[in-house]
């Protein structure tokens, strides 16, 4: 652990036992990861792959089979290492007959903000997430979206240094999920460790510094976003129009781009993709671009995981 | 400290902001109304009738209502994953448990006093004066109350079916008040020796809630001894502290998953 580290995960393992049998399944497989302060990281995975229940282990709601967890230097057992954390569950779900007011007063108060203190940080909460308008209404009056916002400000109100975020923009509409990632920018910019899970994988790229990939209780990999630029990641595009049967070009299958009359080859090795140039050219098919592209998280993603989203 | 009381403050303004908690009082109240036909077909006292049907019915629903909200409280925070919220703080789990017992307590209290009061103004009616034994009574339901919330707890933390925490908690009540019948089979000779011991041992597990219970002698005017009342209060708090100890040690192994 390096002393600038805000989340460490060691070897992390757990497995439970059948409730009928005595087979064990094991949901975590040695996951070791360190999330260092101020930094936004993006994890990721495919439904089951064990993302929740990383996130779970981390906040002691699961004990672990093996493995350790530091939060900020601290054993993540000790209810002080969770102190500094904001944490935003999947689905979050509160007490419906509270207001949303005195539902953020009472996190406020359990996150330690001392008692002349609240109100101004659930003000302030509830405004950064456009609630303050409706800080009276009950719980169980609010859309799915609305919960979210709750969910967020609740996740703030105590000015955490770590965020623990699982689908943070599940539920949101465009103006939301915009209004979101602005919010995380935010804290962002003020230092604040994000450790973001997200199925949205375009805002992933937009705001994480880096991001590991998880399938099937394993991490397949973990890179900084700028990575996905680098020789390793790059690859070229070909866009041809259109024939009645287009065929390979360099070994590269040709994907035909709906709605549009063109097809497209991709390569990552840069010979390949001008000797299909070449080829193309010499074959007088009619070229419509053809480039260097980056590839995206989301190709990335699917190539890792195989394709099981 | 505080966590605890937040968590309590909570746990009752859920309570009472829910329908069940007046719907309950309601039946009561119309229970303890009852009460006043049946005096006046009873032969004797008019009084005494009003005051042991009312106090039953008391003690009924706030009983009733912490075996249903106890069975609830916890399978609600669990499927509803708002637990998750809690103890993703810097909260410890027994400080949960115990913020979800003085909340519950703190509601049936409430409830207690409610229709304490409304029934000790009902019994002015049949008795011309204010009968200040019945705060004896409500304060014997009270200790009850004590241990059936912690009984409620316990079952909640290890237990995941609502309807077998509800069915513990009333069997917990029913067998407490029923403790004492057990004596009669420790004196029976003819029983073999172990299942005595076994009888023994059991009558030492079951709260002794009739010992507790005060309200027959409070309605036969028979006074009840301070060291009664002192050592029942000792021993309800003592018995909820060991249940809730043991929820705890249960509680804290628990994964929520």
């Amino acid at each position: 652990m390096t002393p600038s580290s805000a989340l460490t995960l060691n070897e992390l393992r757990f497995s439970y036992k059948s409730q009928w049998t005595t087979k064990q399944f094991e949901v975590l497989k040695g996951i070791t990861l360190e999330v260092g302060e101020g930094e936004t990281f993006g994890f990721l995975g495919h439904n089951g792959a064990g993302k929740t229940t990383t996130i779970k282990c981390v906040l002691d709601l699961i004990r672990l089979t093996s493995g350790a967890i530091e939060l900020f230097g601290v054993e993540h057992h000790h209810p002080q290492a969770r102190q500094s954390i904001g944490y935003l569950p999947e689905q979050p779900y509160f007490y419906d007959h509270l207001s949303i007011r005195e539902l953020v007063s009472m996190y406020a108060h359990l996150s330690g903000v001392a008692h002349r203190d609240v109100p101004g940080a659930v003000s302030t909460a509830l405004g950064r997430v456009g609630m303050e308008q409706r800080a009276g209404d009950r719980m169980h009056s609010l859309s799915k979206g609305l919960m979210q916002r709750v969910a967020m400000a609740q996740a703030l109100v105590a000015k955490p240094k770590l965020l623990i975020l699982d689908e943070p923009f599940s539920g949101l509409d465009p103006i939301g999920r915009k209004e979101f990632k602005d919010l995380l920018a935010e804290e962002k910019e003020k230092g604040t460790t994000i450790f973001v899970s997200s199925h949205i994988l375009e805002d992933i790229e937009y705001l994480c510094d880096r991001v590991s990939i998880m399938a099937h209780g394993e991490l397949k990999t973990v890179l900084p976003i700028a990575a996905l630029s680098d020789h390793a990641h790059e690859r070229f595009e070909l866009f041809l129009e259109k024939e009645e049967e287009p065929r390979e070009l360099s070994g590269a299958k040709p994907q035909e781009v709906l709605q549009q009359n063109l097809v497209r080859y991709v390569f990552s090795d840069k010979k390949d993709a001008e000797s299909a140039l070449s080829q193309a050219l010499a074959s007088s098919k009619h070229v419509v671009s053809y480039g260097k592209v980056r590839r995206t998280l989301e190709e990335l993603f699917v190539e890792l995981v195989g394709g099981k989203e | 400290m505080t966590s605890i009381w937040i968590i309590a403050q909570n746990t009752f303004r859920e309570s009472v902001r829910s329908k069940v908690l007046y719907s309950l009082m309601l039946f009561a109240l119309l229970l303890v109304s009852v009460s006043a036909l049946f005096g006046s077909v009873t032969i004797g006292d008019q009084a005494k009738v009003v005051k042991d049907f009312g106090l039953f019915s008391l003690s009924l629903f706030c009983t009733f209502y912490v075996i249903l909200s106890g069975s609830l409280l916890l399978f609600k925070e669990l499927s509803r994953k708002t637990i998750y919220n809690i103890l993703s703080r810097a909260i410890p789990r027994w400080k949960f448990l115990l913020g979800k017992y003085v909340g519950m307590l703190l509601t049936a209290s409430v409830m207690l006093v409610i229709m304490g009061l409304g029934f000790s103004l009902f019994v002015l009616l049949f008795d011309a004066r204010f009968d200040w034994n019945l705060l004896l009574a409500y304060y014997s339901i009270f200790l009850e109350l004590v241990i059936i919330c912690a009984a409620a707890i316990f079952f909640s933390s290890i237990v995941v079916t609502p309807m077998l925490i509800g069915l513990f908690t009333a069997g917990v009540f029913l067998a407490g008040r029923s403790a004492g019948f057990l004596l009669y089979f420790l004196d029976n000779e003819t029983l073999a020796a172990p299942l005595r011991y076994l009888i023994k041992v059991f009558h030492l597990l079951l709260p002794h809630l009739d010992q507790l219970h005060v309200a027959d002698a409070i309605v036969y005017g028979v006074t009840v001894p301070f060291e009664q009342v002192f050592f029942g209060t000792v021993y309800a708090f003592g018995y909820a502290g060991v249940l809730l100890l043991l929820a705890h040690l249960l509680f804290e192994r628990r994964d929520f998953a």
